[in-house]
Order: structure tokens, then C-alpha cells, then sequence
């Protein structure tokens, strides 16, 4: 996964467009990937990890840019978009940030706008990267707890002291302790603050109710 | 003896035909001894009656003709000759019917009844009964006796002429006239005191002629008879009356009724013919065995009074003085009887005449009317000539003017005098002539021409008129000139300019906004290859900016630049095309490239709306005569109409089919779409201005659209599909082959439409 090099794939039905614009990304040092149609560009979204970003013309026959942006939401591909359009209309471009849109460039855009948007959406796409690389990696360990470590570390990230989560649990308190401690080793944290941290990104939030009923 | 030897003639000519019969049938004889000789006026009328009658009831008869001798003295009845002849005769041939005319003859016949009768029948006509004694009538004897007094005769003359105091009485020698005489001599005593009667009978005939010449006034010729003058002359009846009258100065009289003609004034007279007719009646009954004394018939009178017209009118006497019931004869016909036929010929002349006379009466005053007539007309034309707003001239064969109206004169401003005899081109200046040249050649070849031509007048006016050249042929169809019928249509002209150009304005105005409604995807389009450059651009220079550029790549570049900047070149030409405005000019369009670049113009539309553009265009479909962009601004129309439509159905397969083929002379170019279809009172005002049925747009697209199509000599229509949605029909006359090559240079649309172009 690491070794994939961030790409920009472009949707355009044009193909002057297309190979112009994949020219000028490789000019600058870009790797590009060309389809003609929002539908080529799904499918491969289906069977390929996609790193970078997309440049999505938005007047195109078949899939417009804007539905193709909703489908790439709903098939879970995180990729910053930038659309790409010959009228820059208000009511598109609001629609289209809406959406999620990193950029909306009128063409024809002049090459440092074009690559400053590509620059942009590619550190989006970095920082989303190794934001599901940590997340990914949390995952990897919180995996590795059984189920009673996740219990207590639930409880614990909720703010319960070991007194309370021990009774909670019908366990002693010493039982706790040792859990906790396996808690935090296992998830390779320094710090109750550390662990609470992860426990956000992971999204667990202990429902204090839930154990004590 | 002349009388003798025609006596013996007709006997001779009895005896042979009786020879001839005698064996089959039985031949009757009948015997005329008359007192007159046979030609006398009394006898013959008489004989030929009974002759005639006989000879038509009985079987053949022998008739013998003879007369007693008439002397001058001595006893006629003693005549031993004619006693012993007619006793001869009578022995040989027993004679059936003996007939005696006049009294002499009678008392010859009843002297010697013994030898002369021999027991035959005897029929006594034509005597007095007061001379003959009735006893002399006994035995069988008939009678057709005469009554008659002679005193009527001289009654008759003092009816007629009361001054009369002597009537000259001319009568002849013979027995029977001395009887008369005596007759008279008693009568006339009763008219001693009135008259004296003179006896003409002791002169010869040619004596009395000189007499009755000298005779005094108030005395009258009474003719009775001359049978024998005292000159012992045998006289004819009818040439001796014929003399006298030839020769009287005095008024003629007599008392037969056959001498009435002759001469005679007339009166009451004796009747020959019909005592002649009454004769043979009896004749003709005694011979078929009646009794003769039972047939007699009465004696006859006198006849009504009968005058000549002519004697009275010779002697001056008035029909007044006539006896009531008389009879006037020889009344000259009235003179458009008698002369009928030379009246009708004439009369025919006449009206002939008159005829002619009328016609050429008519004739004269036709002419002359006509004459008027052609005056008057010609007064007149010259007054409408001279009144009409249209110029009106009349050009000879040499093209000069020999007529020309007050509208021709006052539009060219020259004085009338100095119009006739000009030439054409003198007239109308060079610009003006040099456009109608070819006109004026048509005319003179005896061709009608009707045109329309702009010209530039020598005094700088642009003019443009209407003309019309009428040949005047002479008898021999030759052209002698023509008649040149012009009016000045610059003002309509420069309106029609006007109201063209104007609705080409309007034209081009709604196909610059057809212009905005594309503006969109134009824009897209333009950006497109725009886009290419500009990132191809900069990709050169980057790839030229690095350590090792790769020329190769930038050459590859560098000629996408040109082919991008082409196809923006082409967006631009396209819609420079449309919008251009330039002189509708009209030229053979093919059909398929048109739709290509409406389709150029449109895909991208179609595309970002969904719409599946379909073209379904027939090969070798003929090509159309029209103006490029008009064309294409109507198609877009249709297109876009089409996709709005379409769009607004909602539905996911969207699909506008572009269909065109031919039919017949027609090129038909169908759009379909599948939209709602369009509401009933809609398609009626579909192509009216203003018309809409949609947010956007004025409503005038398919107006005008209409009125291109019109200025076509095209069609444009819409119906409902049967399934969904409507159909728009373009139809558009077809090139034909050898129309192509005279299509060319149609610059103006209005003419094209007039049908004036390729003429």
C-alpha cells in the first residue's frame, strides 16, 4: 500500500483535453491517469486502490462530474476532487463544494491555478492518507484486545476510575488494574490521555449506561 | 253563192261520215237553216251552242248548215233552188231535228214543211213572237222565242241621253231587217214629239260611214243589222259595226247583247249566247224523243240593262244617268290591277332602289358616327393616357418615340414637342435604356414583355420600374413599334428594400439569440479546445524549462496546439457563420452536410442534456436551393424546440430523431422528439409570433422560422406523434439536375421567391 504513487486521474470526454492535462501533470511532475468517461473512471475505482486526486470535467455526456462525485462517494472512494468546467456557473460551483470539492477551475485554467489545486488536493489526499494509516494501524491493535479489554478500555476512556469500572464489571479491582495495563500495552499507548486519543479516533465512546444496566 | 258552196262542203263532209257509221251505229242528222248567213252575229252563237250541246249528249250526229237566201226583194219563203236542195236531202237522208233561226227562216221552213220538213221535228229559234202568226207554230213545232219590244231600245237611248232628238237607225236591205224596220216604225210613233227616227236603210255601208261622221250633236246611231246594204253589199255584222263606230261622232247604240264591245253603248239587249243555250237544251230533249211541243220554252226578254265602260266614257256620259241595276262592263281595272305586274316589278325596283338608298344612308351616317365615335374614344383614351399615373409611349420600330403621355413627360421633364422623334436612348438617358435594351429587342421581335429593372437616371436618381412592352403588329404580323407601359416603382421598391431588409434584421436578430441559448455549450465547446492549448502550452514550456527537454514530445506538443486551435477556429467560423450578416443569397445546399453542421452546433447540447441525437439521413438525397445559416436557424430551432421538449418529458431514455428523405420533388426533413406532443388550439398557432409555450424565449423562433421556410417555396408543419411527443416537417424543393447550373448568382431572396430568378 505504501509503495502506491499518488496519481491524478482525469475525467474528461475530450481527449485533447485529456492528454493536454495529463501532459502538463507529468510537466510538473505528476503521475496521471486519463478516462474518457465517469463510468471507465468508477470502475476502476471498484477493483484499484486510488491515491491523488480527480479532475473531473463537469459537462459530460452520460455521468455529469457532480454525480459522478456522488457516486464516488457512495462507493467509499475518498479522493479530493476538482472539477473542471468551461462556464464557471455560480449554482455548479456551490453544488459541487457542497459536495466536497477541493477546487472548481473555468477552463481553460491557466497551469499554476491548475497545479496549485493539484498540489492541494494531493496534501488533502496525503493527510487523509496517513490519517487512515493511523486509523488503520489503531484498528490492527484494538483488534488484538478480547472482549473484556475492550469492555474495560470503553469504560475506561468514559472516565470511570477502576473502583467504578471493577464494579461495574462484577470484577475486583485488581482484575481491572491488570486489564487496563494490557489495555494500554496492547494499544501501545504512553498515557491514559494517549489512550483516550485513540479510543476517539476509533470511535469509541463508552455509553455508561450500557455497562451498568 | 259562197254561202251555197260552203253549205255543200259540210254536207259532203256529213255524207262521208255517215257512209263511214252508217253500219254500226244509227247516224242522226240535224238540219239548221238560219235567216242570216252563217257568219252573222245572231245565227253563229247560236248554232255553236246547239252543235256543241248535241254532239256531247247524243251519238254521233250530222249536222247541215244552210241559209235562206236573202235578197233584197221578192219572196224569200219561194226560193225554188233551196226548196229543191233541202227536199233532195231530205229524201236521201231523213233529217231528225230541223232548226230554224231567225222568223225568214222559219216561214221558209213552215211554207214548204211539206218537201223541206218532211215530218221532222222542227225547233224555230230566235224570232219575235208578235212578227210570226201563232198558227204558223202548230204541228210539231218548239219554240225559243224572242219578246222583244222595240221600244225598249229607243226608251233606253232617252234614259241614257234625254237631248236626243234624232236617232239615225242604220239597218240593211234583207227581209229579216225590213221586218225589223217595220217594228221599229210602230214603235216609234210614241216618240214622235221627243224624237224623229231617220231609216239609214236606203245607204250603202261605206255611205253610212261618211254620214254618221257629219251627224249633228244631240242625235245617236242605233245599229241593228247590216246583212245586206242598199248597195246590195253582203256585209260582215261585226265589220260593219266595227266601221261605223270607227267613223260616228255621235253616240252609238245597238241591241245585241254580243255587240256590246264592239262599240255599242249598251242598254237592254237581246241575248244570242243565251238563246243559244236554252236552243240546245231543248235540241238535245227533242232528239231524245220528247214531244216538242210540250219543251217550248217562253219567249225571252230583253236582258238587264249592260253598258260598255269604255262607249260611256267616250261619249261623256255619266253612270248616274244609268237605270238602276245596270250592269257597266269593260270597266278598265282599277290600275294597280291591271298593271300588277309591272307595279310589282316596279315596287320591287323600289324597294331595291330604296334598300341601297338606306344603306347607304346607314353606311354614310355609320361612318360618320364611327367616325364620331373614333373621335370621341380617341379623346377619351387621351384623356385617361394623359391622367393615368403610369407612363404611356408609343416607340416606332426605329426606337423612336412617336407618343407619349402628360405622366411620361412630366417624369422625364421635357416638353412634349420635343419628345416625338427622339430616340429611346436620347429619352431616357444611358442607365435607364441600357436596363430596358433587352426588353425593347424582345418587343421588336414581336415577343410581350413584362419587367422590372433599377437603374441610375442621368440626373442621379435611382429609379426602379415596372414595364410592360406590347408589339403593334401590322396586317402582315410585322412589328412597326410597340407600346411602352412604365411605372415608377422606387418608393414601392425601396419598401419592399425596406420591409426585406427588415425582416432580415428580425431574421438575423432571433438567430443571434438562437446564439445566446447555445452560448452555453458554444462556450463549452470553444473551452475545450482552448483548454488543450493552454495546458499544452504550458506542458512545452515546462518540458523545454527541464534539464534535458524532450523535443520530441514538445514537437507532438506543438502540433496538437495547431489541430486544437483548428477545431476552436471552427466552433468560431460555425458560429460566425450563423450569426454573420450578410446578403441572403441563395445557393444549392446539400442536405446532409447542413444537418452535419446543425449537428455540430447541437450534439454537445443534446449530449449535456441527455438527449440522444439521432440522424437518419436518406444517400444521395438531392440538394436544396436556400441560404445556408437561414436554413440552419430553422433546424436549430426544430432541434432545440425538440430537446426541450424531450427534456421536459422526464424520462430517462431520451431520443430526438432527425430524419430526412425525399419525396418526389421534395426533400422532407422530419424532427421528432418524444416531449408531450403539443396541445390541440397550440399546433394551430404554432407558427404565429409570439406563441409560446415555454418560460424562456420570446416565442418568435418558429415564426420566423415559418417565413424563412416560406421564402424557400418550402413547407413547414408539426404533428402529433402517434405514440408520444410531435413531429416538425421541413419540406424543401429539390435542385433538379438542369436547374443546378443557372442557380448561381441568385443574390436577391425576394426574387428568388417571386419565382423571378432562373427565368
Amino acid at each position: 500500500m505504501p509503495n502506491i504513487v499518488p496519481t491524478v486521474y482525469v475525467v474528461d470526454d475530450d481527449p485533447s483535453v485529456r492528454t493536454s492535462v495529463a501532459r502538463l501533470l507529468r510537466s510538473a511532475g505528476y503521475a496521471s491517469e486519463t478516462f474518457a468517461t465517469p463510468a471507465e473512471f468508477l470502475d476502476y475505482c471498484q477493483t484499484t486502490h486510488v491515491q491523488g486526486c480527480a479532475l473531473l470535467d463537469v459537462n459530460m455526456p452520460g455521468l455529469n462530474g457532480l454525480e459522478l462525485q456522488q457516486a464516488l462517494r457512495a462507493a467509499r472512494v475518498a479522493i479530493p476532487v476538482i472539477f473542471l468546467t468551461g462556464h464557471g456557473d455560480i449554482p455548479t460551483s456551490v453544488k459541487a463544494m457542497k459536495g466536497g470539492a477541493v477546487d472548481f477551475l473555468a477552463k481553460p485554467f491557466r497551469d499554476e491555478d491548475l497545479l496549485a489545486a493539484v498540489n492541494s488536493a494531493m496534501a488533502r489526499d496525503r493527510e487523509q492518507e496517513s490519517f487512515h494509516a493511523e486509523l488503520r494501524e489503531l484498528e490492527a491493535l484494538y483488534a488484538t484486545l478480547t472482549p473484556r479489554e475492550r469492555e474495560v478500555m470503553s469504560l475506561a476512556v468514559s472516565g470511570l476510575l477502576n473502583k467504578q469500572i471493577a464494579k461495574k464489571l462484577n470484577a475486583s479491582e485488581k482484575t481491572i488494574k491488570i486489564h487496563r495495563g494490557r489495555v494500554t500495552q496492547k494499544m501501545r499507548v504512553d498515557s491514559f490521555a494517549s489512550l483516550v486519543r485513540v479510543a476517539g479516533k476509533l470511535g469509541i465512546h463508552a455509553d455508561p449506561h450500557e455497562h451498568s444496566a | 253563192m259562197q254561202v251555197r258552196a260552203a253549205c255543200i262542203a259540210l254536207l259532203i263532209l256529213g255524207l262521208f261520215s255517215a257512209v263511214g257509221r252508217s253500219e254500226s251505229v244509227s247516224i242522226k242528222r240535224v238540219q239548221f237553216l238560219d235567216s242570216f248567213g252563217r257568219q252573222a252575229a245572231l245565227s253563229s252563237p247560236i248554232i255553236a251552242s246547239v252543235r256543241e250541246e248535241l254532239t256531247r249528249q247524243s251519238s254521233p250526229i250530222d249536222f247541215y248548215i244552210d241559209s235562206v237566201e236573202v235578197r233584197a226583194t221578192g219572196d224569200t219563203t219561194a226560193d225554188e233552188a233551196l226548196i229543191n236542195f233541202l227536199e233532195r236531202r231530205a229524201a236521201t237522208a231523213p233529217v231528225d231535228l230541223f232548226i230554224t233561226i231567225g222568223a225568214p227562216a222559219l216561214r221558209f221552213a213552215v211554207k214548204n214543211r211539206e218537201q223541206v220538213l218532211r215530218g221532222a221535228p222542227l225547233l224555230a229559234i230566235g224570232f219575235d213572237v208578235r212578227m210570226v202568226p201563232k198558227e204558223m207554230l202548230s204541228g210539231q213545232t218548239a219554240t225559243v222565242a224572242l219578246s222583244i219590244e222595240p221600244t225598249i231600245f229607243i226608251k233606253g237611248i232617252l234614259e241614257l241621253l234625254p237631248e236626243t232628238r234624232d236617232v239615225y237607225l242604220i239597218v240593211g236591205t234583207s227581209p229579216i231587217e225590213k221586218s225589223w224596220k217595220a217594228a221599229f216604225r210602230l214603235a216609234n210613233q210614241q216618240f214622235a214629239d221627243r224624237l224623229r227616227i231617220h231609216w239609214w236603210d236606203n245607204l250603202s255601208l261605206a255611205e253610212m260611214q261618211k254620214q254618221v261622221a257629219l251627224l249633228p250633236p244631240d242625235s245617236v246611231v242605233l245599229y241593228t243589222r247590216v246583212v245586206r246594204d242598199a248597195a246590195g253589199i253582203a256585209a260582215d255584222h261585226d265589220e260593219s259595226l266595227a266601221k261605223i263606230r270607227r267613223s260616228t261622232s255621235v253616240p252609238l247604240f245597238g241591241f245585241l247583247e254580243s255587240d256590246l264591245g264592239a262599240g255599242i253603248i249598251g242598254g237592254r239587249l237581246v241575248a244570242a249566247q243565251s238563246l243559244g243555250r236554252r236552243a240546245a237544251e231543248i235540241a238535245v230533249r227533242i232528239m231524245d224523243g220528247a214531244d216538242p211541243k210540250s219543251v217550248s220554252s217562253e219567249p225571252m226578254a230583253a236582258l238587264p240593262p249592260m253598258y260598255d265602260y269604255r262607249e260611256l266614257r267616250r261619249w261623256d256620259i255619266s253612270e248616274d244617268r244609268l237605270p238602276a241595276g245596270s250592269t257597266v262592263l269593260f270597266r278598265p281595272l282599277p290600275f294597280w290591277i291591271a298593271y300588277r305586274w309591272h307595279l310589282l316589278v316596279a315596287l320591287g325596283l323600289f324597294i331595291v332602289q330604296a334598300l341601297l338608298l338606306i344603306r347607304v344612308y346607314v353606311h354614310r351616317r355609320r361612318r360618320g358616327r364611327a367616325e364620331q365615335h373614333l373621335a370621341e374614344t380617341e379623346k377619351r383614351l387621351l384623356l385617361i393616357a394623359n391622367h393615368l399615373p403610369v407612363l404611356i409611349a408609343y416607340v416606332d420600330d426605329e426606337q423612336r418615340y412617336q407618343f407619349c403621355n402628360q405622366a411620361f413627360q412630366s417624369w422625364f421633364n421635357i416638353e412634349p414637342e420635343s419628345v416625338c422623334g427622339r430616340t429611346m436612348h436620347d429619352v431616357l438617358g444611358d442607365g435607364l435604356y441600357q436596363a430596358v435594351r433587352p426588353f425593347v429587342e424582345r418587343v421588336l421581335a414581336g415577343e410581350s414583355a413584362g419587367f422590372t429593372v433599377e437603374a441610375k437616371l442621368d440626373d442621379g436618381r435611382d429609379v426602379a420600374v415596372d414595364g410592360m412592352h406590347v408589339p403593334d403588329l401590322d396586317a402582315r404580323g410585322a412589328v412597326r413599334g410597340f407600346y411602352a407601359i412604365t411605372t415608377d416603382v422606387t418608393a414601392h421598391h425601396q419598401a419592399r428594400q425596406e420591409s426585406g431588409r427588415l425582416r432580415d434584421e428580425l431574421v438575423h436578430a432571433e438567430r443571434v439569440s438562437l446564439m445566446g441559448v447555445l452560448s452555453a455549450t458554444l462556450a463549452h465547446e470553444l473551452s475545450q479546445p482552448l483548454t488543450a492549448i493552454m495546458s499544452n502550452a504550458q506542458a512545452a514550456r515546462r518540458f523545454l524549462n527541464s534539464p534535458s527537454p524532450d523535443l520530441q514530445e514538445v514537437s507532438t506538443i506543438l502540433e496538437d496546439i495547431a489541430q486544437d486551435d483548428q477545431r476552436a477556429s471552427e466552433v468560431i467560423r460555425q458560429v460566425r457563420a450563423l450569426v454573420k450578416k450578410e446578403p441572403t443569397d441563395f445557393r444549392p445546399l446539400s442536405i446532409a452536410e447542413l444537418l452535419s453542421g446543425v449537428e455540430r452546433l447541437v450534439h454537445k447540447n443534446a449530449d449535456l442534456r441527455h438527449i440522444d441525437l439521432v440522424f437518419d439521413v436518406d444517400a444521395d438525397l438531392p440538394e436544396v436551393r436556400g441560404n445556408h445559416p437561414q436554413l440552419q436557424q430553422v433546424l436549430l430551432n426544430l432541434l432545440l424546440n425538440a430537446f426541450d421538449a424531450t427534456e421536459e418529458s422526464g424520462r430517462k431514455q431520451l431520443q430526438v430523431t432527425v430524419r430526412a428523405r425525399r419525396e418526389q420533388a421534395q426533400a422532407i426533413i422530419e424532427v421528432r422528439d418524444q416531449g408531450p406532443g403539443i396541445p390541440g388550439p397550440m399546433l394551430e398557432r404554432l407558427f404565429e409570433p409570439f406563441q409560446t409555450s415555454k418560460t424562456g424565449g420570446l416565442g418568435i423562433g418558429l415564426s420566423i422560422s415559418k417565413s424563412i421556410v416560406d421564402l424557400h417555396g418550402g413547407r413547414l408543419w408539426a404533428e402529433n406523434n402517434a405514440d408520444r411527443g410531435a413531429t416538425f416537417f421541413l419540406s424543401l424543393p429539390v435542385v433538379l439536375g438542369n436547374e443546378q447550373a443557372n442557380t448561381e448568382d441568385c443574390k436577391d431572396a425576394e426574387h428568388c421567391a417571386d419565382g423571378l430568378c432562373g427565368r
